[in-house]
């Protein structure tokens, strides 16, 4: 018999032979990781025709001198070639607050709950509140601290002026632990929505015109400009698409101080052949606030938007009697909608065509389309889906499917003016 | 990767401790582990002769700290708050918890010590009163013992007072002539060798190194220590190893009390140690790996390198580590920590070091033993990915008087610095102690 050492010896053995037992299981937890889509990591995917979250990336960044998707067939009978000086966001027509609008898709952050606002140091040598960029300091360079591969990389800025000595040279301050150690004023200004990413990435623009367009209307829409900053002592490359478009939370006893303001994003679908929820290519609802909120549109002074920069899609999945106004100038789109996807499509009466704000209506969807037909009561009798409050009401809360995706999402168009430069 | 690839080492490591068993058992002095837990360091003296002891100690601290107590710098709006600057170098006691955490309400990722809230305030502090229970029958080689630690702490910012069950395990030493144990529990870390000086008593001075957060915490598993003595070479060379639910990073940034991921962690120190009449020199290799215990995921791992050195010379003594880690990042959001649930794991570097200098005069006094003044450096270069790099560095000054073997009186001054990355800020530290035994 052994002896109790070597006994306990072997149960000690054992004990780890266990332990690698239970070790080997299979571990892990599946899940894709967060991930954030940056405007060049999207390009990419988009030369390639890649997918990301499902969905194609030429749907949202078009290379130069390709067809853009939203001016293609079934959309338009001829298509139309994104500009050969440079690549294009894709402006994708949506309605808000039952007006037309349009944004772009600039990134996509992929399981990644939470956005953060980060700071954006801006040197000026005086600080005058009511222009607090009147005495920047000449050919200086905004200053950040925060890479796109981090998981805690923001587009959305928090301006903060940083009051530095007169003649102090444009590069002396490059990063913001230097602008922190030295101590200067700050005064906390708006916010600025600017994603970093190439010069060369700008809101589509159709061959042989000058600025962006709204598909299904041919409205002017915004664009964004192109700038640089420092990083580290390095300098970066970004697309500023303005200021004061988005909010945040200043809840600091909660822990969601920084925290973007997100808004729904209802993206219109049907089940498909294989049961699952299938996107119809219908102009999205853009939401005033998370889902289920309540919260209003809140607009600036300038009629911008502060909502909608950051949105979080979801699939609603139409009743089977739900249908979208398609002029008779849209016969394949109309085909393909009955055909293809299965949508109710019905025929709009000429009066109502011939209205002078029915580009207005286009690919708007109303839950009784049979309103179409009827120019005396037109628009009053439609149940129109065209704002988050509508598309609450009338569609069941299990017809609204959250995504594990958010989007920056600048609003490029709204309330039927553009937004932005 | 998958679940399997960490065992092999751990195997490995097992077959190590099996080793011995095999071999003619041999007749060593008898001398406790240089690093085993409970009683390593600060062990009372022996009681008559019941198999039950008790011992403790009382840690009274008093600590003011420069601007607000925080390293987080008033204007510095970027997050996470804790990313950009070293929130753990306003340390105020041996338990490394610092004056403030005060972030001003920006986010945080749960890369944190803990903290007395005093602010950039002057205040009394009962950092620990600590009661130590030892159970060794004189009919077999095992010792039962469970350290029980009160932490009074004012609510509001700190997280209010603790109740810490700090070590629980038992300990066999299956070879009245080797020097193996075997260890079940919660214990001490095998990692470096900071984690020997983690109670007051034992601790020359009284703030933890930059690094200690890395290899000072306790781990629930089990372990082995084996030590060989080579009287020839007047040296010994020691091995020890653990297999537990997570690394020795402290328990404010890694639990120790489960596994998140399902698969153990391995740590182990190899050592070597010169004994002659003038001169101790003990030399270390430490190493760990497995998977992050601050996340679900048992993909995701890390790894943890390290050095260590002693030398003590007559009065003289120095002690250096250098600590070398890195981290996976996690593959979903959410992380875990002693302190609360934050947002995502990321991915992390680290290197870093200290050494220190102490002097100890003894001294013929009725009541004064021992006079010691000891200067440490400390530095530190870390990164989370995307976040850009902090270089930071300390020093630290003091002394200690031990009277009648039972009280040391103890100060200090951490003179901290950002050499890099990190915006500079107010947040040196005086601090004194007075440290009770029982």
């Amino acid at each position: 018999m052994a002896s109790a050492p070597f006994f306990l010896l072997r149960m000690a053995i054992v004990a780890g032979l266990l332990l690698l037992a239970v070790a080997c299981e299979p571990s892990g937890q599946g899940s894709e990781p967060p991930h954030i889509w940056t405007i060049s990591q999207v390009r990419e995917v988009s030369i390639v025709e890649g997918t990301i979250a499902g969905v194609p990336a030429t749907e949202w960044v078009t290379v130069r001198g390709q067809p853009i998707p939203q001016w293609a067939p079934p959309y338009s009978e001829a298509p139309l070639l994104q500009s050969g000086q440079q690549d294009g966001l894709n402006v994708l027509p949506a309605f808000s607050e039952g007006r037309p609008a349009a944004f772009v898709v600039a990134e996509i952050w992929e399981h990644v709950p939470e956005v953060w606002v980060q700071p954006w140091y801006v040197l000026v040598t005086a600080y005058e509140p009511s222009n607090p960029g009147q005495y920047r300091l000449k050919d200086s360079l905004p200053v950040i601290d925060i890479e796109e591969q981090s998981l805690f990389y923001s587009p959305f800025w928090e301006v903060i002026y940083v009051v530095v000595p007169e003649g102090t040279a444009p590069d002396r301050y490059t990063s913001a632990t230097a602008l922190l150690s030295g101590r200067f004023p700050m005064h906390h200004g708006g916010g600025l929505l600017a994603p970093l990413g190439p010069a060369d990435v700008l809101p589509a623009v159709v061959e042989n015109r000058t600025s962006p367009i709204r598909p299904l209307t041919g409205e002017e829409v915004g664009s964004a400009r192109t700038g640089e900053t420092w990083l580290r002592g390095q300098r970066f490359p970004y697309l500023s698409f303005g200021s004061n478009n988005f909010t945040w939370s200043n809840e600091a006893q909660t822990g969601r101080m920084g925290l973007i303001d997100e808004a729904a994003l209802y993206i219109f679908a049907r089940a498909g052949a294989d049961g699952q929820p299938t996107p119809l290519g219908l102009p999205a609802v853009l939401g005033t606030g998370p889902h289920g909120s309540g919260r209003g549109a809140r607009v600036s002074a300038t009629g911008v938007p502060q909502f909608g920069a950051l949105t979080r899609p979801h699939l609603a999945l139409l009743p089977t009697s739900a249908g979208p106004f398609v002029p008779s100038t849209m016969e394949l789109l109309k085909s393909t909608l009955r055909g293809e996807r299965g949508v109710n499509v019905v025929d709009v009466h000429p009066d109502i065509e011939a209205r002078a704000d029915a580009k207005d209506y286009v690919l708007r969807v109303a839950l009784n389309p049979d309103c179409f037909k009827d120019p005396a009561k037109f628009p009053a009798s439609c149940r129109w889906l065209d704002s988050q409050a509508s598309v609450e009401t009338n569609l069941a809360p299990s017809s609204l499917v959250r995504q594990d995706v958010l989007f920056t999402s600048p609003v490029l168009f709204y309330d039927g003016k553009k937004v932005g430069r | 990767m998958s679940g399997c690839a960490l065992p092999v080492p751990a195997l490995s490591l097992l077959l190590l401790v099996a080793t011995p068993s095999l071999a003619e058992p041999e007749v060593l002095p008898e001398e406790q582990p240089e690093s085993s837990s409970a009683p390593s360091g600060y062990t009372p003296e022996e009681a008559a002769d019941s198999p039950f002891r008790v011992s403790g100690y009382v840690d009274v601290g008093f600590a003011k700290a420069q601007g607000r107590g925080s390293s987080f710098h008033p204007d510095d709006t970027r997050v996470p708050a804790d990313y950009g600057v070293d929130s753990f170098a306003p340390a105020v006691n041996s338990r490394g918890e610092v004056a403030s955490l005060d972030a001003g309400g920006r986010f945080v990722n749960g890369f944190l010590p803990r903290t007395v809230d005093i602010g950039g305030h002057a205040s009394f502090l009962l950092n620990t009163a600590s009661l130590d229970l030892f159970y060794e029958p004189g009919s077999a080689p095992v010792l039962v013992f469970a350290r029980t630690q009160f932490l009074p702490r004012f609510e509001k910012g700190s997280g209010g007072t603790r109740l810490l069950l700090q070590q629980a395990f038992g300990r066999v030493t299956p070879f009245s002539g080797h020097e193996l144990t075997l260890t079940v529990g919660r214990f001490d870390s095998v990692f470096g060798i900071e984690y020997l000086e983690n109670e007051s008593p034992i601790r020359t001075g009284i703030t933890p190194s930059l690094m200690a957060r890395y290899t000072t915490g306790h781990q629930l598993g089990v372990k082995a220590f084996y030590r060989r003595q080579i009287p020839s070479l007047s040296s010994a060379v020691s091995l020890n190893v653990a297999v537990t639910n997570g690394s020795s990073r402290v328990e404010s940034l890694q639990t120790a009390d489960l596994s998140l991921t399902g698969l153990p962690f391995v740590s182990a120190r190899l050592g070597y140690e010169l004994q002659l009449l003038r001169l101790q020199v003990k030399l270390g290799m430490s190493g760990q790996t497995g998977a992050r215990n601050d996340q679900n995921d048992a993909r995701v791992y890390q790894t943890q390198l390290g050095a260590d050195a002693r030398l003590t010379a007559g009065w003289l003594s120095l002690a250096a580590e250098y600590v070398l880690a890195r981290d996976d990042a996690g593959t979903a959001p959410g992380k875990h920590t002693g302190v609360g649930d934050f947002f995502y794991a990321s991915r992390f570097s680290m290197d870093g070091l200290y050494g220190t200098l102490a002097l100890a005069v003894p001294v013929e006094g009725e009541a004064l033993r021992t006079t010691t003044v000891y200067g440490r450096y400390d530095r530190r270069a870390a990164e989370f990915h995307g976040f850009g790099g902090i270089l930071t560095s300390r020093f630290t000054v003091g002394t200690r008087l031990d009277f009648w073997s039972v009280l040391s009186l103890k100060a200090e001054y951490l003179f901290n610095r950002e050499n890099a990355g990190a915006p500079r800020v107010d947040n040196d530290v005086f601090t004194a102690s007075a440290v009770y035994v029982f």
